[in-house]
């Protein structure tokens, strides 16, 4: 009997929309399947300063739902907390057709080529899982121009001096600069730093039949007013549609993936969620693969067991969900006795990657660069210094003066990952459906604290260089991280032992099981991931589409 | 269960005129960020009973103290009690919720015409208005 589908997607967010392009062009019928719901700036563009992605103090925007969805935090201490979304250990990135590509702040970075290569380069810290990719830049390099190219990104082809080689130039201009980048320019300057505009995927200029971004003052959090972010709604999942071979199915959960008595993929239970009362089915297909996310795919494939694979689909070394990573975020402020805001979104408009790799005695680094226009909520929340009163005068006149003199440098850091960071099923608390929660425990390396605390002081140093009167923030403790930057848990790598996928995310053991998502990551660079999960999954869906 | 007439007294009103003072610009009350406040707390039942025992003892003060409930008192003074509880758990999230509602987008309830926003100078730039495009429901929510 012939599958429904040649090949069945799990999850439509970053990387998947990608290959269900990629397959539906190639002639292939594609199911792609999806939990959360289709956005649109019209029905979703409301700016609910509490409820979104940026700031989740009582819910988000681009989901998923504050109830019925909840996870079991393990502290550090051993206490166990049962969270929801948009409480603190939850890690939530988003679950939307899109997911977080639609509300994102679309900051496109190709990792360097010495991120793919950390254990060779520094050495395996005793307990840490820190590898080497089974690729190097060079095999993903022109897939990174792919995803430039095709979802539309806008920057600076020449300013970033330690990137690897590069073939063509950004299709757009970057984003201009203002004065808070003039203000931190003259710091970088005087430290003798290499600063430029950082590459985003916005339209800077009309691209691909859409408009040019206008400016406004809540970017990253949100959907745009004038469809000028490129996410992969409004660029992948349209080509994908267009050809009549992808079929997209919202508001539906994979609940687990089959296997036949031979332990063969056949394709996955649905559970569709659409009207309050849900309704399973059963569909098959040649191939499936699981994007739905470092934490949501690890636990697709831990709750996929059965007689054949008792510790879940994938997992017969133990290696699924281990390695969980995301990325430390050290941040300054500073303190500027002259007015340095722009009022131009989205905001983020000066980098600098002199630290992300050469630090003596420290493992890798990061990039640093200014942050997106922080909301007023948001900076009352985070940018006031610790020893401010949160209430009376002395609070009010801080937001009153200090808003448009105040400027934050922050920046992700490559963390050194431990096999004890990780996602496994909660053996007690179950979602809305009654299927077990992922169990987020442990935490990355201690060595990741290091690096942390080396890059937090270089943001000090250029604060403080760019002429800050006072410079403040959080010294960066050890924690685990994954949130909207969570990867790692399905690594892909050169032996079954010591990973969960080869090198084209095919799952070990079997072969027509596939990952594509920031759980390939072995390691999850010193930037922000979104174009390396969109390069891989250019690469590895135009691989998966020359084999189905 | 907390009632809103359980919640919205002259205590907690008062608390949140110092959280957020008149001053040459509107303080949380002009705003309206007692409303936000207290539809939040309808939400959170122990948030909320946490608050109203907090403001219990903060009133039983002023009268020790000085002879008064606490919102009849001068600010200064009841700038002085408020001092001696900025660090307990009822006072934090009670101070939170109302800045949250005070600087967030005028839709929440605590911002009324984007007035904050206008005081700390942060432009919205967007097309439909402060809150974006809003379904009629929301409004009324
Ligand atoms: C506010 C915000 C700002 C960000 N800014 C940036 C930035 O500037 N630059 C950058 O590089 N990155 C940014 N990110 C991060 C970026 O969006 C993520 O790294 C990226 O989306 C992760 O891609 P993914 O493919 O691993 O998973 P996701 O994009 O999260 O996709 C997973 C999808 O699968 C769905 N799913 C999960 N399980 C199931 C299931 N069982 N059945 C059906 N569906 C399922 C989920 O609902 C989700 O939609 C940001 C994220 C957010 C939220
Ligand atoms: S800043 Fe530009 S790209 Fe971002 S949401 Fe606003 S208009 Fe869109």
């Amino acid at each position: 009997m012939s599958a429904d589908y040649d090949c069945i997607i799990v999850g439509a967010g970053a990387g998947r929309t990608i290959v269900a392009a990629l397959l539906a062009e190639a002639g292939k019928r594609v199911l792609l399947v999806e939990r959360g719901r289709e956005m649109s700036y019209a029905r979703d563009g409301r700016r609910d300063h509490l409820r979104n992605q940026r700031l989740s103090s009582h819910g988000h925007n681009a989901g998923p739902d504050v109830d019925g969805n909840p996870r079991v935090f393990v502290a550090q201490d051993g206490t166990e907390h049962i969270v929801r979304p948009h409480e603190p250990g939850y890690h939530n990135n988003a679950a939307a057709v899109g997911s977080g590509t639609v509300v994102y702040g679309a900051q496109a970075w190709r990792f360097l080529p010495d991120d793919f290569r950390m254990a060779s380069r520094y050495g395996v810290p005793q307990g840490s899982s820190l590898t080497d990719w089974p690729i190097g830049y060079a095999d993903l390099a022109p897939f990174y121009e792919q995803a430039e190219q095709q979802i539309g990104a806008a920057g600076d082809s020449l300013g970033n001096r330690q990137q690897g080689p590069r073939g063509a130039d950004y299709p757009m201009p970057p984003v201009a600069q203002h004065h808070s980048a003039a203000t931190l320019q003259r710091g970088a300057a005087a430290l003798g730093m290499n600063s430029f505009t950082p590459p985003l995927l916005i339209n800077t200029i009309p691209h691909a039949g859409r408009a040019a971004c206008i400016g406004c003052g809540s970017c990253v959090g949100f959907p745009c007013p004038s469809n000028a972010k490129n996410g992969t709604q409004n660029t992948m999942l349209p080509r994908a549609l267009a050809t009549g071979n992808c079929e997209l199915l919202p508001n539906t959960m994979v609940t687990s993936i089959d296997t036949d008595a031979s332990g063969k993929v056949t394709g996955v239970t649905l559970l569709a969620d659409e009207d309050g009362t849900p309704q399973r089915r059963g569909v098959t297909a040649d191939a499936v693969v699981v994007s739905g996310g470092a934490i949501e795919s690890a636990r697709l494939l831990l709750l996929s067991r059965s007689a054949r694979h008792p510790d879940g689909l994938g997992n017969a070394n133990g290696q699924v969900g281990r390695h969980l990573q995301g990325h430390y975020y050290p941040s300054i402020y500073g303190w500027f006795d002259q007015d340095v805001h722009d009022d131009d979104g989205p905001g983020v408009t000066i980098a600098t990657t002199d630290f992300n790799h050469g630090n003596d005695g420290i493992i890798g680094g990061g990039m640093l660069a200014d942050d997106f226009i922080m909301l007023p909520a948001i900076f009352r929340k985070t940018a006031l210094p610790p020893d401010l009163p949160r209430w009376g005068q002395p609070a009010k006149d801080f937001m009153r003066d200090g808003y448009r003199r105040v400027l934050s440098i922050k920046g992700p850091v490559h963390e050194i990952p431990s096999p004890d960071a990780r996602v496994s099923l909660d053996s007690r608390v179950t979602d809305r459906f009654g299927l077990p929660v992922a169990r987020l425990s442990g935490t990355t390396h201690p060595e990741t604290v290091q690096t942390a605390r080396f890059m937090f002081e270089r943001a000090r140093d250029w604060m403080t260089a760019s002429g800050a009167t006072r410079v403040w923030g959080r010294e960066p403790g050890l924690q685990l991280s994954a949130g909207q930057h969570q990867a790692g848990t399905c690594r892909m790598g050169d032996r079954p032992e010591a990973s969960v996928t080869d090198q084209w995310g095919r799952v070990w053991g079997h072969d027509n099981l596939f990952v594509c998502d920031a759980s390939l990551h072995p390691t999850n660079g010193g930037f922000n991931p979104v174009l390396t999960i969109m390069a891989l999954a250019f690469r590895n869906g135009a691989h998966l589409a020359s084999q189905l | 269960m907390t009632s809103q007439a359980n919640l919205a007294t002259p205590t907690l009103r008062a608390v949140i005129g110092r959280i957020i003072p008149a001053d040459q610009d509107p303080g949380a009350l002009d705003l309206g960020a007692d409303n936000y406040v207290i539809a939040r707390l309808l939400e959170n039942e122990p948030l909320s009973q946490s608050i109203q025992h907090g403001l219990v003892q903060l009133d039983t003060a002023a009268h020790r103290r000085f002879g008064s409930a606490f919102n009849q008192l001068p600010p200064s003074e009841q700038d002085k009690l408020i001092t001696l509880d900025q660090h307990t758990k009822w006072f934090a999230a009670l101070a939170e919720l109302t800045a949250e509602g005070f600087y967030a987008d005028p839709a929440n309830g605590g911002n009324r015409d984007a007035l904050s926003w206008r005081m700390i100078g942060y432009e919205h730039r967007l097309p439909d208005g402060p809150n974006g495009p809003m379904p009629k429901a929301d409004y009324e929510r």
